[in-house]
């Protein structure tokens, strides 16, 4: 089962605690997400529904590329991860998420430090929330 | 003088790592009745158009594997054929000495993320004739 498959039968299964609803309505600003739809052309399928697969299917890469690159004191490396998932992030209105991978290009890669490893504590956490919004929006789309 | 080039393509050449923006950004350009060639990093960019200049015009992000969007332009500034496609650059980065130093290498319009699809189509729909 995939994550977004995963967070999407949590949220249709009344999973999520009452208080993760909560915070994950900062999560994703779904303004910004909505305007994507002007994006969408006549005949095609739901554009947002994609670009959601899409940055579902990548960021877990990018986190796993950026821990990897922390791991290793890999500065190019967890630059080019963090400002790439800085930027599909921000695209897609998970905010939060976009504010953390810029933090992440601040930080000084040489060794693993209680900052780096907070930071991407951070952003896990702050995935979860967004892959949760992400997969009720889904889910809202296709039903 | 610079010899006119000229073109009637309707094909707009993207590069970008990110597969979001990729398909963002084709979805856009399609809209504007383009055929979009999207291509996943710079020296794939390049090599294209090393066999390829028909291009109405090449949206690059300034950040990609093996070949910056950056160093791109600048190889294409350099050679007749592909002096005057219109590049746009997309990056993340706010930095104002960036920006200039994109239009220094020869950028022809510069987006930030998160862009809305108005400010890309806009963009799109003030291209400058590669005839000029």
């Amino acid at each position: 089962m995939s994550q977004i498959e995963v967070a999407t039968y949590k949220t249709r299964e009344g999973l999520l605690h009452p208080k993760h609803c909560e915070v994950l309505s900062d999560a994703v600003d779904l303004d910004v997400l909505h305007t994507l739809d002007d994006a969408r052309n006549a005949g095609e399928s739901d554009l947002v529904v994609e670009l959601i697969d899409l940055y579902v299917a990548d960021a877990s890469r990018k986190i796993a590329d950026i821990q990897k690159a922390l791991d290793e004191a890999e500065g190019p490396s967890l630059k080019r991860a963090a400002h790439n998932l800085e930027g599909s992030s921000a695209t897609l209105g998970a905010k939060q998420m976009a504010v953390l991978c810029r933090e992440l290009q601040g930080l000084d890669s040489t060794r693993p430090t209680e900052s780096s490893r907070t930071l991407m504590s951070r952003l896990e956490d702050e995935y979860c929330k967004v892959l949760m919004v992400f997969a009720a929006e889904r889910e809202r789309r296709i039903s | 003088m610079l010899s006119p080039v000229t073109t009637s393509s309707r094909r707009v050449l993207i590069a970008d790592d990110d597969p979001v923006m990729r398909r963002l950004v084709s979805s856009i350009v399609e809209g504007e009745g383009f055929t979009a060639v999207a291509v996943t990093d710079g020296r794939e960019a390049f090599k294209i158009l090393q066999s390829d200049s028909d291009f109405r015009a090449a949206i690059f992000d300034m950040m990609m594997p093996h070949l910056e969007g950056l160093d791109i332009i600048r190889h294409m500034r350099t050679e007749k054929r592909l002096m005057r496609v219109p590049v746009i650059l997309i990056t993340a980065e706010s930095d104002f000495s960036l920006m200039s130093n994109s239009f220094t290498a020869g950028a022809t319009a510069f987006l930030q993320k998160p862009f809305t699809t108005e400010q890309l189509r806009n963009v799109l729909r003030i291209l400058p004739d590669r005839k000029s």
